[in-house]
């Protein structure tokens, strides 16, 4: 069985990632240290909050989190930390950590409230019917390279990108992590990848 | 998806329930009450928190929080934006903010502009005088804010807050259905992010999704306590 972690950069819900993936049967440990990184195969980046603080909490783990991508391990950013593993975002100054060419653009440029709620989206685990995930964002995912993913409608009209997939590289939107038993069939999904 | 939202009130770590602003039962423990929820499957939970802000608070609401599989929404005493900032990387998805949009304005706009406008919650308490006016009032509910309510909502808006939960003090505790006359208010407005507070009665469930502002419907009463003696029942119910 892949050993699974959850990195606790001081930003995000990183326990209740860890409970819920503990809560289906999996193992699932909160990294604190960045040599700890080597000890994994899959890795959660969970986020909530401003991209630019989030990237000055992560970049201590960088070098530690490229080599794992290098050696092949599976990353799931959620929510801002989705947002994270692109090049950069509109809310902020700071690189991304880069591993996929995108950048986050902001609603309300265009108008456009937050995306708050629940909504039925497509996703990676294949589902015969699309399931209801719990969203929370300001910004929104631009990809610049042709890649897996899925889209979404915001406000009934625009439509913008819910999930990525590069290779082992994987971000959401929304918040698995709080969509109750949408959100166990999700980290099933993951762990048994 | 229009949400229904129950409203946990913690006081020391106890999840009690009040009437009137005042004390009025005690409902449980947070854990066992979120640990129900979860298996009840709630679109949302909001936390109001009444002890004072600590570093203890904020271990206590990391881990509350760990325990819940739905989002959270958690406010009570923060009054600065490194109270906001410690609340925020405990986990919680929101934070609810009411005293600091009158008392520190220019603070509520530095943790709107550092934590992300979808972050923050803004909390105003409606209350309806003598002559059955209106005001904009404080977070105890008795005295006026000297704000016209629609001057705040526009700043509000001016300034991207996400979503504005209207607090309507008459209602609270009072089962008898949300305030249709201020939601009238709230129709005409160019807004579509409210949530509404007190009041909440089963009958009003099935109007939710035909007001068009109204982005869901909060309660504490109709998701806590039944009957006429108000018994300790956590219920939920998603049909509407």
């Amino acid at each position: 069985m892949s050993k699974i972690g959850v990195l606790n950069y001081g930003i995000g819900n990183y326990l209740s990632v860890k409970n819920m993936i503990n809560h289906i049967g999996h193992d699932c440990s909160v990294i604190e240290n960045k040599l700890d990184i080597t000890k994994f195969d899959k890795i959660i980046i969970p986020g909530v909050g401003a991209f630019d603080t989030a990237m000055d909490a992560i970049n201590q783990y960088k070098s530690e989190l490229d080599n794992f991508v290098e050696r092949g391990g599976i990353i799931l950013g959620i929510c801002l930390g989705a947002q994270l593993l692109g090049m950069k975002s509109d809310e902020g100054n700071h690189k991304g950590l880069g591993y996929i060419d995108m950048h986050s653009k902001s609603f309300s440029e265009l108008g456009l409230n937050a995306n708050i709620g629940w909504k039925k989206v497509k996703s990676f685990m294949r589902e015969e019917q699309d399931l209801m995930f719990y969203h929370l964002h300001n910004f929104y995912i631009n990809l610049n390279e042709k890649i897996d993913n899925y889209e979404n409608t915001h406000n009934e009209n625009f439509i913008y990108i819910n999930a990525v997939k590069k290779n082992n590289i994987i971000g959401v939107q929304y918040h698995p992590e709080k969509s109750n038993s949408n959100g166990k069939r999700f980290f099933k999904w993951f762990c048994e990848l | 998806m229009k949400r229904l939202i129950p409203n946990l009130l913690i006081d020391e770590e106890k999840a009690i329930k009040h009437k009137k602003f005042k004390y009025y039962k005690y409902l449980g423990d947070p854990f066992n009450i979120v640990k129900i929820l979860n298996d009840k499957e709630i679109d949302e939970l909001i936390i109001t928190d009444l002890s004072a802000f600590s570093d203890r608070k904020v271990k206590y609401i990391t881990k509350l929080n760990g325990t819940s599989f739905m989002p959270v929404c958690y406010g009570g005493g923060i009054r600065s934006l490194n109270q906001a900032q410690k609340i925020m990387h405990a986990g919680v998805e929101r934070i609810h903010l009411n005293t600091i949009i009158y008392s520190n304005p220019e603070e509520f706009l530095k943790i709107l502009d550092h934590l992300g406008s979808s972050s923050i919650v803004a909390v105003l308490n409606i209350k309806k005088n003598f002559f059955g006016k209106y005001e904009y009032v404080d977070s105890f509910g008795k005295n006026r804010i000297r704000e016209k309510i629609q001057t705040k909502l526009d700043w509000l808006t001016n300034n991207q807050v996400s979503e504005i939960l209207i607090n309507i003090v008459n209602k609270e505790n009072s089962k008898s259905g949300i305030d249709r006359e201020f939601i009238d208010i709230i129709e005409n407005t160019d807004s579509n992010n409210f949530l509404i507070n007190g009041g909440l009665v089963k009958e009003d469930l099935s109007d939710l999704n035909s007001f068009s502002n109204i982005s869901g419907f909060v309660g504490a009463n109709y998701f806590f306590c039944k009957g006429i003696y108000d018994s300790v029942l956590v219920t939920y119910d998603k049909r509407m």
